[in-house]
């Protein structure tokens, strides 16, 4: 019986020892999963990396997945998430590990007589349920790892909308001066009109107001674009020389949206990760509920070895159990509380799945909508205007019109430039909406449709 | 030759003007204008001697017992002989008139015209006028100035039911005066004329040799309202004209009036628009030797080099051609010598601009600005001179090329060319006067 201790404590070990996949390798079976390239930085050399890997990026113009990609490898509170997987990852190893054996030492004396007794308690079921705990354990880290991914498509459309929108607001900016220009000219034209005698100075103050006017809009303008730009670099993580990127000028391509919501709210059931997520901590809760109802009796069981040795004497091997008699708790409470939760997570599960498909039909809707507004704007609207201008120049030619009507008319054109690229904006905004509606991960965020 | 040239360009303005306003009076009716044109104006008239512009074409003198008129890029309306009676066919139909080379305007007239043809009799002819209605709405025609019975008299519904669309009327009485008249329609006339609807009605005295002249010219004033980049007048408009014509050619679109030295020349004037035209010529002058109510005896008449030709009236003027060149002969109104310009355009007189034309340039479209109206409107014919783009069948405001430059005229303006060695006879345009040497004014 001697080897007994010896015995369990190998088993232990060699149970709790098997073989978890590192940290490292979860993080990038996640990637895998996702089809991206983030990066997890856990040290000095690997921030410096980061750095230079950003660097470089920002010494072109910037691309809307070039910010993402920034944001990915460098915004720091992704980083924070990435490191819920340490913890589960923790928590997953901690699960094959058995609680350590208690040792007891006593000595007693009485009459000339010294007892000295050793004793090994060791929670002996452990070995038992050790491999349900890992499962369980299991099951979370990969929760975890599905919670992680859909943070992460949550920061790459959260960062492309940024993107869009700096974009459009600086693109408006631009518009608003040249709405400033023409305003500039008519103020400057009327101010000489009324010195020659030729305008009354009502009508000049009235130009020069317009003038002001249109000034306040391009400041307010110019405000906006610094604003979204700020928010852009709050999702892509940069701060000091690494703000002074451009942004790259491209011509947005009109996509037409799919003709039909119905297989996207099944597509998004089946790729979102927050579904996946919800679907783990459902057969966790599951899991968990089978445990308690396997152990609710056992769990407590112990094996005791003690020995003992009194002066004079032989030793005294005792070996014995201890079992929790279910007089009063009989786990019912356990068991209860178990249940609820499963129940829980069941109805999270379906409460989400209402959502997402409401979700994926409101993003769809928003995304024909905002097509069709775009598409309005882009194949008729703006060039009618365009012609408007063109016929007003004609009609300026002819002294049909004075300069003042055509740089009105520059301005309504103006207008509908601005109006034109928000609208294109607030598209764009609505196909990243409904790729993350969709669980898209990365490539195919735009292929997803 | 001349026929097919003029048959051309009715079918070519016809066409024109069909496809830029898909339903006006519809395409269909403007072919037939065409059509008619080609079948009722030449068939009928006998070998036309000469075709001074796209639209004049003198009625032969042959076989007449008096001097023909000519009619300002115009003709005169052939008869037939029945029975003793000269008979006229008039068709009131939509027409499509080119007021300008570059410019059409879809007009209501008659026989594929606008104005329509000048009617010529005699006194003393009984006449027989068949008028068809082809227009889409009613109408009569009133023989202005003529003394006839009542029921002859063309106002309908005073005299006369309206001619309805598609229906021919017959209008039959004796020419009991001599002198210069005009029909039109005295029905819905403030569209009908605004649309064109007019002509010149000529009853030569019996005796040919009383008042007699050796050219006889006679065209009517209408005013338009054609906006910018379109082809129907405004027929609601009352004073903000932007087309001022002669027979609704406007210059550098109206023929001039070519004489030979020595000539007595006889100018007969209508006026059909909403405003007075004081009539200048220059280096003659004249006397007022009729009106549309008869002639003015010779003790009565006096001199003058502008004759104001009131509302709704006629006024002949003669003069002996004695000065030879190229004389102005025109509108006095400024703003009827100029074609379509913008109402209330500001007033950029001595106002600074050539340094914001870079700043505006970069604002606009791919075409060239030129800041305009510092020193005047004459920029505006610089700009014409340079081939400046304007809206869609618009004319510029100023234009017509002279001898020495830009003249800068529209509208109401032509000139008088006196030659010393024209032919009797003969209206071709001789071209620019040759100056004798030391008469022109020079720069010193
Ligand atoms: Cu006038």
């Amino acid at each position: 019986m001697k080897t007994w201790p010896a015995i369990c404590v190998a088993a232990v070990l060699g149970l709790s020892g098997c073989s978890v996949p590192g940290k490292e390798g979860v993080f990038r079976s996640l990637n895998e999963g996702m089809g991206s390239n983030l990066v997890w930085i856990k040290n000095e050399k690997e921030a410096a990396a980061v750095e230079q890997n950003v660097t470089a990026i920002l010494a072109r113009p910037l691309e809307r997945e070039d910010a993402v990609r920034i944001a990915l490898i460098n915004n720091r509170s992704l980083q924070q998430t990435y490191e819920e997987i340490g913890i589960a990852h923790a928590d997953l190893v901690q699960a094959g590990l058995m609680s350590n054996p208690v040792l007891g030492y006593s000595v007693g004396r009485g009459g000339g007589v010294t007892t000295k007794k050793v004793g090994i308690e060791l929670a002996f079921l452990d070995l038992l349920w050790i491999p349900l705990r890992r499962e369980l354990a299991g099951i979370a880290l990969e929760e975890t790892k599905a919670r992680i991914a859909d943070e992460v498509l949550q920061a790459v459309r959260d960062t492309r909308k940024a993107y869009v929108d700096a974009y459009t607001a600086e693109t408006i900016a631009r518009f608003q001066d040249e709405q400033l220009s023409s305003a500039s000219a008519s103020a400057q034209l009327a101010v000489r009109q009324y010195t020659a005698g030729n305008l009354s100075k009502r009508d000049m103050l009235r130009m020069r107001a317009e003038y002001s006017r249109a000034r306040i809009d391009a400041l307010a303008a110019r405000q906006a674009a610094s604003d979204a730009r700020e928010e852009l670099n709050k999702r892509m993580g940069v701060y000091g020389h690494f703000t002074d990127y451009r942004m790259a000028e491209t011509e947005r391509s009109l996509l037409a949206p799919p003709v039909s919501s119905e297989d996207l709210e099944r597509e998004s059931i089946r790729r979102r990760f927050d579904i996946a997520a919800a679907r783990k901590k459902l057969e966790f809760a599951a899991r968990a509920a089978g445990m308690v109802e396997s152990t609710r009796l056992l769990d407590e069981l112990s094996l005791e070895y003690e020995n003992e040795r009194s002066t004079g004497e032989a030793r005294f091997n005792t070996l014995g159990v201890k079992i929790p008699l279910p007089l009063f708790d009989v786990g019912q409470g356990r068991v209860e509380s178990a249940k609820a939760e499963y129940n829980q997570a069941y109805h999270a599960l379906y409460a989400l799945s209402v959502n997402v498909r409401s979700d994926v039909r409101r993003a769809y809707a928003a995304l024909r909508y905002r097509y069709d507004i775009a598409a309005e704007y882009r194949n008729a609207l703006s060039g009618i205007h365009r012609e408007v201008l063109e016929e007003t120049g004609l009609y300026y030619n002819g002294m049909l019109e004075g300069i003042y009507a055509l740089l009105e008319e520059r301005r309504r054109y103006g207008e509908i430039q601005i109006g034109s690229v928000e609208a294109a904006g607030e598209y764009e905004k609505a196909r990243i909406d409904l790729a993350y509606a969709l669980g898209s991960p990365m490539e195919d965020a735009d292929a997803a449709q | 030759m001349q026929h097919n040239r003029r048959n051309f360009l009715g079918l070519a303005s016809a066409a024109l003007a069909a496809a830029a306003l898909p339903k006006v009076s519809g395409a269909s009716e403007h072919d037939h204008a065409a059509h008619t044109v080609a079948r009722r104006q030449l068939s009928r008239v006998e070998n036309p001697v000469k075709v001074l512009s796209p639209s004049t074409v003198v009625t032969p003198r042959k076989g007449k017992n008096y001097n023909p008129v000519l009619t300002l890029n115009g003709w005169s309306l052939p008869y037939e002989m029945k029975e003793g009676v000269k008979e006229f066919r008039l068709v009131a139909e939509p027409v499509v008139r080119e007021f300008a080379p570059g410019m059409v305007v879809n007009c209501w007239g008659y026989n594929g015209t606008s104005p329509g043809p000048t009617i010529e009799a005699v006194e003393g002819d009984r006449i027989r006028l068949i008028v068809t209605n082809r227009l889409p709405e009613h109408t009569t025609i009133h023989w202005h100035g003529l003394i006839l019975p009542n029921g002859m008299d063309g106002v309908g519904g005073l005299t006369q039911p309206q001619i309805k669309p598609g229906e021919t009327y017959v209008y039959e009485f004796t020419l009991r005066q001599s002198g210069t008249f005009m029909y039109h329609p005295h029905a819905d006339e403030m569209v009908q004329m605004a649309m064109g609807m007019m002509g010149m009605f000529i009853v030569h005295p019996k005796n040919p040799k009383l008042h007699r002249v050796d050219r006889d010219f006679c065209f009517l004033l209408a005013s338009y309202d054609v906006a910018p980049g379109t082809y129907t007048p405004d027929p609601a408009t009352m004073t903000e004209f932007n087309l001022w014509s002669f027979n609704s050619r406007v210059f550098p679109g109206i023929d001039p009036m070519v004489v030979r030295k020595g000539d007595r020349v006889r100018i007969r004037v209508g006026n059909l628009t909403m405003t007075n035209h004081p009539i200048h010529m220059h280096g003659h002058v004249f006397e007022v030797s009729g009106t549309d109510g008869g002639w003015v005896p010779k003790s009565a008449r006096w001199p003058e080099v502008t004759a104001d030709i009131p509302v709704g009236s006629i006024r002949c003027i003669e003069f002996t051609a004695t000065e030879e060149g190229d004389w102005a002969f025109h509108c006095h109104k400024s703003h009827h010598t100029m074609g379509p310009m913008g109402h209330g355009i500001p007033n950029m007189l001595g106002v600074k601009q050539d340094d914001l034309t870079e700043k505006i340039s970069d604002l606009l479209p791919d075409y060239m600005y030129m800041p305009m109206g510092r020193g005047g409107m004459a920029e505006m014919q610089d700009m014409a001179e340079m081939g400046m783009a304007l809206p869609e069948n618009t004319l510029p405001m100023m234009t017509g090329k002279g001898p020495f430059g830009p003249i800068e005229m529209g509208g109401m303006f032509t000139v008088v060319k006196v030659r010393k060695d024209q032919p009797h006879g003969d209206y071709a345009d001789p071209g620019w006067f040759d100056h004798p040497a030391g008469s022109v004014a020079q720069k010193v």
